[in-house]
């Protein structure tokens, strides 16, 4: 192997070897009529050496590779036909590049959405993030999230792991006053970090004893970002970290590089996951541990070596069935097992890739996919050009076959040809991959997440493939039909320049070609189509001028009376603030959140079977902010506030379903419960 | 071999390589050029010998072989090799 390393170098550099050979020949003959015997004669002594030049002609084999001349020599004739025809080159190198590029973005796309092992993590392939799975009134359900009571049962009543970690990011407030900031932290499990090759950069990462039921100890692994961020590095072990109501001591920053498990921006802190339930308020911070109340950390498990994912799969889905049945002795609403059938499963840790794949992952897999017709596409294409170009030269390859010249070497050279041009499509092709992963990270990446196709190892490889691929597609062809050219015919074709036999492979090219351009036409069309329906489809607001602003009392809790207070003067502010022309309180988002209740109104035995009506708090500038007409009545105005009639709007479509033939304003509704209310009526307007 | 095992006392070059193989056999071996450096040729390329420009004694530029330590590996092997085909030789010869 290194002597064939040596030999292919020796090859780059023999012009220099030679002549340094000639030197050192040189100074053989010059030593030796030095040093001949004053006896001897000199022409003697020179017969004694033997003949130079066959040294140096033996020498030469050393360092010359027949094969590597050759390829050399093809890609001199390759280039130099392409600069004879640069109508053609450019034509094969576009439609190349554009191929590569769609399908290079595409899998820098997807690898990232879905593959890419997170950076330290050790033996990725053992690694699984646990999905559940059930039946509830007749569909099919899968989650990630789970319940520590959960936890701690599949830690108890599973054989097939080494370790369990549960992690769970949210955001919360780091910081006092009015330096506090608003951060992405994650609570884990002290096992967490034993899962990634990572030692810390400063300090240490928190032990089991930090992380205990019921409540864990106050302590805070820094990420390296944010130590540098806030820090700026300094030594902050031992500090005070305020983290929403508590104080934290820093005892370690995590190595630079170190991301762990998230899929939504960088964490900044990393804190002891019983620290962070059990002083959750209420209930949930009592018993997040013994009750199945509270589904709502994430967890993964590393598998033992010598067991299948199979078979721990079927050990997860055991623990579960009999955790399923534990919850049901203390809830027995819940369906029976043998109904809700729930088994659980050991699947990638990226959620993307997992049993419930979001929008984004099957849309780019079906994106990958358009790409890769695209591909192929342009692989018939070019193939045909190149064909049409054989064609045009058979009586070259003809009078070079009768010459002398080998099949193979012929064959050689075609693939030489297609190789080259794929080769500067690929470069060319990573240009376009840049330029277009930009804008399709924008559709498919979250921001933080960022597309740099130089530098990144995977992505420049499947580029590098797909070039090859293109080169063995387009190149095979022709390579075939020169090996097979019909010399003599050829030859004489020649005296009749102009006859041009139509190809069987060629019609069939275009042919090929021809539908799958079709079909992608046609499924693009579509979906112009769809993207405009869905853009054009009435949403009774106006969505480009409203804004939405949501507010976080980070855990701090008001009374009644603070939190009316509160309202009004964001009210007040919002309204006074130039760039607002209004602005309204709401209890949901249209469209985005819907809430329902029951409902009764008088001579309807059931208002829930004639459909279902979503209900929405808001305060007297609502319709205005919306812009939604009021078409009879009036809206909301100041007069109805606490201990006013209560009123309500309701929808054309509503009143026309609840108060068919009859007029809306002033009947009566009964909100929050579907029974004949005993004395209290609500008006409706 | 020869070659390997003159390089193994010190470094050379080329004439001086030939030179001490017809001395120390008493001018019994003699190499020729013609396969004295494609020889060096091959064994560079095998890794067994490293090549430099230096300067001789009488402030002339030659090129100095110096033996790696695969070279001398090799050297064993075939000193191994070769001690193994004397003696063989040497007892059919005697049994003769």
């Amino acid at each position: 192997m290194r002597e064939f390393l040596t030999r292919i170098l020796d090859w780059f550099r023999r012009d220099r070897l030679e002549a340094e050979l000639r030197d050192e020949l040189r100074f053989h003959h010059t030593s030796l009529d030095r040093d001949a015997h004053p006896t001897e004669d000199p022409v003697t002594a020179r017969r004694r050496l033997g003949n130079t030049t066959r040294a140096i002609e033996d020498a030469r084999d050393r360092w010359s590779l027949p094969w590597l001349d050759h390829l050399q020599q093809d890609i001199r004739y390759a280039l130099r036909g392409l600069r004879r025809s640069p109508g053609f080159a450019f034509g094969v190198i576009t439609t190349l590049a554009l191929g590569i590029g769609a399908n290079a973005a595409m899998f820098g796309v997807v690898d990232r959405l879905m593959f890419r092992p997170y950076p330290m993590l050790r033996d990725p392939a053992t690694v699984h993030r646990v999905y559940l799975r059930w039946n509830e009134r007749e569909t099919l359900r899968t989650s990630n999230s789970f319940e520590y009571a959960r936890y701690l049962d599949f830690q108890r009543w599973t054989k097939s792991f080494t370790k369990f970690a549960a992690f769970f990011p949210t955001t919360v407030a780091i910081g006092r006053g009015m330096a506090a900031r608003e951060r992405d932290i994650a609570a884990v499990s002290a096992t967490y970090f034993d899962y990634f090759d990572a030692r810390p950069a400063l300090g240490r990462f928190f032990t089991p004893d930090e992380d205990t039921t019921p409540v864990g100890a106050p302590v805070v692994v820094l990420s390296h970002g944010f130590w540098q961020s806030e820090f700026g590095g300094r030594d902050v072990i031992g500090e005070a970290l305020q983290i929403g109501k508590l104080s934290f001591t820093i005892i370690g920053v995590t190595p630079k590089s170190f991301t762990g498990i998230t899929e939504g921006p960088p964490r900044a802190a990393f804190i002891p996951i019983t620290t962070f339930a059990g002083n959750q308020p209420g209930t949930s911070g009592r018993e997040y541990y013994t009750n199945y109340n509270w589904g709502w950390m994430e967890m993964m498990v590393r598998r033992r070596p010598d067991v299948s994912v199979e078979r721990a799969t079927a050990d997860l889905t055991a623990a579960y069935v009999r955790s399923w049945n534990v919850e049901r002795e203390s809830f027995p609403q819940l369906a029976a097992s043998a109904v809700a059938r729930p088994h659980a499963i050991a699947g990638p840790l990226k959620t993307a890739a997992g049993p419930d794949a979001g929008l984004e992952a099957r849309t780019a897999l079906w994106v990958t996919g358009v790409a890769f017709i695209v591909l192929i596409i342009a692989c018939a294409n070019v193939a045909n050009l190149f064909l049409g170009r054989a064609l045009r030269r058979r009586r070259e390859v003809a009078l070079r076959l009768a010459l002398g010249v080998s099949r193979g070497r012929l064959a050689a050279q075609t693939m030489t040809e297609s190789l080259a041009l794929a080769l500067i499509g690929c470069a060319l092709g990573i240009g376009v991959a840049q330029a277009g992963g930009q804008v399709l990270s924008h559709l498919f990446l979250p921001d933080w997440e960022s597309f740099m196709l130089l530098g990144d190892a995977r992505t420049l490889l499947v580029a590098v493939a797909a070039a090859l691929l293109a080169a063995i597609l387009t190149g095979v062809v022709p390579a075939m039909l020169a090996t097979k050219a019909d010399l003599a015919g050829a030859l004489k074709a020649g005296a009749r320049e102009g006859t041009y036999h139509r190809s069987r492979t060629r019609t069939a090219l275009l042919v090929a070609q021809g539908a799958l351009s079709v079909t992608l036409l046609v499924g693009a069309g579509l979906f112009v189509r769809s993207l405009n329906r869905v853009r054009d489809m009435p949403l009774g607001y106006d969505a480009e001028q409203i804004l939405m602003v949501r507010y976080d009392l980070r855990s701090t809790t008001l009374s009644d009376s603070e939190t009316v207070w509160l309202h009004r003067r964001m009210l007040q502010v919002g309204q006074s603030l130039p760039e607002v022309e209004r602005a309204a309180f709401v209890s949901s988002v249209p469209f985005w959140s819907t809430s329902t209740t029951g409902l009764f109104v008088s001579g309807i035995d059931s208002v829930r079977r004639l459909g279902r009506f979503t209900w929405q708090e808001g305060t007297p500038d609502y319709f205005a902010t919306m812009g939604t007409r009021i078409l009879r009545g009036r809206p909301f105005g100041a007069e109805d506030r606490a201990g006013a009639p209560l009123v309500a709007v309701v929808s054309e479509g509503m009143a026309n379903v609840l108060f068919a033939g009859k007029d809306a304003l002033g009947q009566c509704l009964r909100v929050g419960a579907d029974t004949m209310p005993l004395h209290d009526g609500h008006r409706n307007r | 071999m020869l070659v390997l095992k003159t390089l193994s006392v010190q470094p050379m070059h080329g004439y001086a390589i030939a030179r001490q193989i017809e001395r120390v056999s008493d001018d019994v071996l003699r190499i020729e050029e013609g396969s004295l450096y494609p020889a060096l040729q091959r064994m560079r390329q095998k890794g067994w010998i490293n090549a430099a420009w230096r300067q001789t004694p009488n402030n002339q530029r030659a090129r100095y072989y110096t033996i790696t330590a695969a070279g001398r590996k090799r050297l064993g092997a075939e000193e191994a090799g070769f001690a193994e085909l004397l003696a063989a030789i040497g007892r059919v010869m005697g049994k003769a």
